[in-house]
């Protein structure tokens, strides 16, 4: 790395090297057994470089040739920006969890056999299948102006599908569990939760009318945030295709709703001080009682936006630097999942839905398959509701919230969020 | 590599390895795209990578790694023979299909390698030009193209010996258009195996994508309900793809016995003029291809014949469990991944009708248009159109909006009415499973019709 920095220097080219390696281990449980164990490594690097405020990039998997890097970040650097590296900075973060650290591949097929038996002494008749990962992973950034951060990671990663079929009528639960220490890993609290789902769906009912309350579970919120993370993506506001480009500092959501990206909070797999091009990490409230906060930005976005960086510029894989959030953290409201449950007659509760993101995002429209949902009556669930579309706009539903739940959830270790309850939208059911 | 493989199977040898593999994958990859006016992207990169995956007695140590020398390859190896002992449980066999030593090139009538890369950025500017001047009310634009070119070596311990070598490209257009605070955008995505040309003549299609894109924003949401639906052939085959290729992917039945009760060969799924192919042996398609990721001859499989299941898609694991015969549809995105069953060119056969003679009797129906995109759960599946018409005694009338349709397996298929004359394969296709996407695939279908299928709406 050194020795490219160098040659860099030595040209007079100002560049930044990314570097991402990692180790994973994974045992697979299909339908209730053990069926493979699976470890990778891998090392890649990264090229920009900066030539008359142009950015050039070029990258390597498994191979290193400073030659090709640099022969190749110069014959691609044609886009223009106004964007400068961050300097001066050297960082070391380490989350280490000695814990995880030391699980052996016989601890993940434990781990997992517990799981399957556990479930299968309840429910005998279902299938399972279970992955569990343990991940390390470590990403360098080098520029020539100085900066020099390392960050280590490690997390352990749970996923497990339930299948049961009865005649034509086919169920599957996902649950999943993502922790960067081993003492945040609650098995218990995820099997629950299958159990949970397998006891509400003995029944298949139909919502007694087509507009009705609707509470999304922590799983199910996407739906509704996806509009909003494009929306306040540095990306989108360039491309002037946001609508919330004119909206900063105006009331647009529900005062109940708060969205804030928190690059610190110390539970999140995304934890971190600087982001994937050096510079410092900011706390973003997106949304802060329903008024529009502020985009994340990587260092190019902002340049041609002409904004001040917010640490924003993550990486996928090797790819360039591109406007991305960390920590995903929504509000509480006051209640308890139960009182608002318990507010109503009917209302249909939605965990797992097919079709996300399937339509044109940037307007908030949705339209979905109910995959997993519940119809709940004055607060005790009456059985599970399929065949059925849920559709609405994400952003009219998030101006009129009808509650938020005290209790929060982490979705893959990424966004921390309620249960939320939209007071009407509509669902159309076959026959 | 010849080292490295004679490290291997020396290695199994010494173990007495009954099935192993060793896959080595390099590639080279350009991607360029454009964001509005502003050139986005523009990079190369180069990737070298392998894995070895050994099967125990009773199940698969898999490694996939970066380094490639021959002191690696021994740890390697070390590490997926433990993992394959490390677990227990019940046997576990697979297909044999004997030794093989091919090179396959899979020819390009222009190879993207020779185009500089000044001309790949020119000739999308071009499109994006188009798009971006179309209309006051195109807010922004988005043109990605990226090519790759593969080169796979595939050894095993029944003596394959294979090399293929092929170059994918990609092209993507995306035109926005906004009005007040409706903001709506349309998208066109093309791709293929056969070479650079299959991206050069877009021009048209950037005109389209940026006329719909501006259409769509007079036109309403439809209205969510039951329809008679016509899907196009783009959506078609987006609809057999989900609604009945995965459920055919033998990995998802062969340890579910209930659900193999379910599909059980000669059970009637729909229609007698109903017939479902996948064949990577199709030429020239983004899923064709001659082995698959566990070295075995890739052959046409029908899905349905007749409206009758009469096959599936299988690995040499499950057409073993299942005593099918295997069809080589085992695929890996790349070397990080094993190989699942997968699809590769997936269509509904042409039957007799005309387009005309598909509507002419509806008395109140969507065509729906364009595919964004679909998800099944087995029994229930969801896709989404780009566009939608509404139909009216026999007539295409007006446009309607964010038309996603959703069914379920065991009745949707027996509601198709009709099948019409004009089979087309869409070449933009990427699958997603088991964490494992985008993988190249091509779907195909003629207009067909189904009656009762439920729409969304508000």
């Amino acid at each position: 790395m050194e020795e490219l920095i160098e040659r860099l220097r030595m040209e007079s080219i100002e560049g930044d090297i990314f570097v991402r390696r990692g180790t994973s281990t994974i045992v697979t449980f299909e339908a209730n057994r053990l069926k493979s164990i699976e470890s990778s490594e891998s090392s890649g690097i990264g090229l920009r470089v900066l030539i008359d405020n142009k950015i050039g990039y070029a990258s390597q998997y498994g191979i290193y040739e400073p030659d090709w890097l640099l022969e190749k970040a110069k014959a691609t650097a044609n886009i223009e920006t106004k964007m400068q590296l961050p300097s001066d900075t050297a960082i070391k973060e380490d989350a280490y969890d000695s814990a995880i650290e030391n699980i052996s591949i016989e601890d993940l097929t434990k781990l997992g056999k517990g799981i399957v038996d556990n479930i299968l002494s309840s429910y005998p008749d279902v299938i399972c299948n279970v992955e569990i990962g343990k991940n390390h992973g470590e990403s360098l950034i080098v520029n020539t102006k100085r900066i020099d951060c390392l960050r280590k990671k490690v997390s352990l990663t749970v996923g497990v599908h339930v299948n049961r079929i009865k005649g034509t009528d086919m169920l599957d639960v996902y649950e999943e569990t993502a922790v960067k220490r081993l003492d945040r890993l609650d098995i218990d609290r995820l099997i629950s939760k299958i159990i949970y789902a397998l006891e509400s769906s003995k029944n298949i009912v139909k919502p007694s009318k087509s507009r009705l309350p609707v509470v999304f579970t922590p799983k199910a919120v996407y739906v509704l945030l996806l509009p909003l993370m494009s929306a306040l993506s540095g990306r989108i506001l360039l491309m002037g295709a946001s609508p919330l480009q004119d909206k900063v500092g105006k009331k647009v959501f529900d005062e109940k709703f708060t969205l804030v990206d928190d690059p610190n909070n110390p539970e999140g797999l995304s934890m971190t001080s600087f982001d994937d091009e050096g510079t410092p990490t900011k706390v973003l409230p997106l949304v802060d009682s329903g008024i529009v906060g502020e985009f994340y930005f990587d260092l190019h976005t902002a340049s041609l936006l002409g904004k001040e960086p917010n640490g924003h510029g993550f990486r996928g894989g090797l790819g360039q630097p591109s406007p991305g959030l960390t920590n995903i953290i929504i509000s509480p409201g006051e209640s308890s999942i139960n009182e608002i449950l318990s507010s109503f007659d009917e209302v249909l509760i939605v965990d797992q839905m097919m079709g996300v993101g399937q339509g044109n995002i940037l307007s908030g429209e949705f339209s979905v398959n109910i995959h997993l949902g519940f119809l709940c009556k004055k607060g005790e669930i009456v059985g599970r509701v399929k065949d059925s579309m849920l559709a609405g706009n994400a952003y009219n539903a998030l101006s009129n919230i009808a509650g938020l739940s005290k209790e929060r959830e982490w979705i893959e270790g990424s966004l921390y969020s309620p249960y939320i309850c939209i007071p009407e939208l509509t669902v159309v059911s076959k026959g | 590599m010849e080292e490295i493989k004679e490290i291997f199977l020396k290695l199994s040898k010494e173990k007495d390895v009954r099935y192993g593999e060793l896959r080595v994958e390099e590639s080279e990859i350009t991607s360029i795209s454009f964001r509005g006016k502003d050139l986005e992207e523009l990079s190369v990169s180069k990737s070298k990578g392998g894995n070895i995956r050994i099967l125990g007695r009773y199940g698969w140590g898999f490694v996939s790694f970066n380094e490639i020398n021959p002191k690696s390859i021994r740890d390697y190896f070390d590490q997926a023979y433990r993992a394959s002992n490390l677990i227990l449980g019940e046997d576990l066999d697979i297909e044999y299909s004997g030794p093989v030593v091919d090179r396959v090139v899979i020819p390009m009538e222009k190879d993207f390698r020779g185009v500089p890369l000044e001309e790949k950025k020119r000739l999308l500017s071009e499109y994006n030009n188009i798009m971006l001047s179309f209309n006051p009310k195109i807010q922004s634009t988005q043109v990605r193209y990226n090519d790759r070119f593969t080169k796979r070596y595939f050894f095993n311990t029944e003596g394959v010996d294979i090399v293929q070598e092929r170059g994918d490209i990609a092209g993507v257009l995306v035109a926005i258009a906004k009005e007040g605070d409706l903001v709506e955008q349309y998208h066109f995505s093309t791709g293929g195996i056969g070479g650079f040309q299959i991206i050069e003549d877009l021009h048209n299609e950037a005109l389209h994508t940026a006329e719909m894109a501006v259409k769509l924003l007079s036109a309403p949401v439809v209205k969510g309900g039951e329809y008679t639906v016509v899907l196009d052939q783009r959506l078609a085959g987006v609809f057999i793809h989900e609604a009945f290729g995965h459920l055919s992917e033998a990995d998802h039945v062969y340890e579910n016995e209930r659900l193999k009760e379910l599909m059980v060969i000669g059970k009637k799924f729909g229609p007698d003029f109903l017939n479902v192919v996948d064949d990577p042996t199709y030429q020239g398609l983004r899923g064709s291809y001659k082995y698959d990721d566990e070295g075995v001859l890739a052959g046409k499989t029908y899905l349905i014949k007749d409206g009758v299941l009469v096959g599936r898609l299988h690995s040499r694991e499950t057409a073993k469990k299942m005593g099918e015969r295997i069809t080589g549809n085992a695929r890996a995105i790349n070397y990080r991944f094993q190989p699942i069953v997968r699809m590769s060119n997936t269509y509904i056969e042409p039957e007799n009708y005309s387009f005309e003679e598909l509507i002419s009797d509806i008395k109140y129906g969507i065509y729906a248009v364009g595919a964004y995109g679909g998800q099944t759960s087995m029994e229930m599946f969801t896709f989404s159109a780009q566009e939608g018409y509404i139909i009216e005694n026999g007539k295409i009338g007006d446009m309607v909006r964010d038309v996603v349709l959703t069914g379920n397996v065991f009745v949707t298929l027996q509601n198709i009415e009709g099948i019409g004359n004009d089979l087309k394969f869409s070449q933009g296709g990427g699958c997603g499973k088991g964490g494992q996407s985008p993988l190249p695939v091509s779907t195909g279908s003629p207009h067909i019709r189904i009656r009762n299928v439920v729409i969304g709406g508000r």
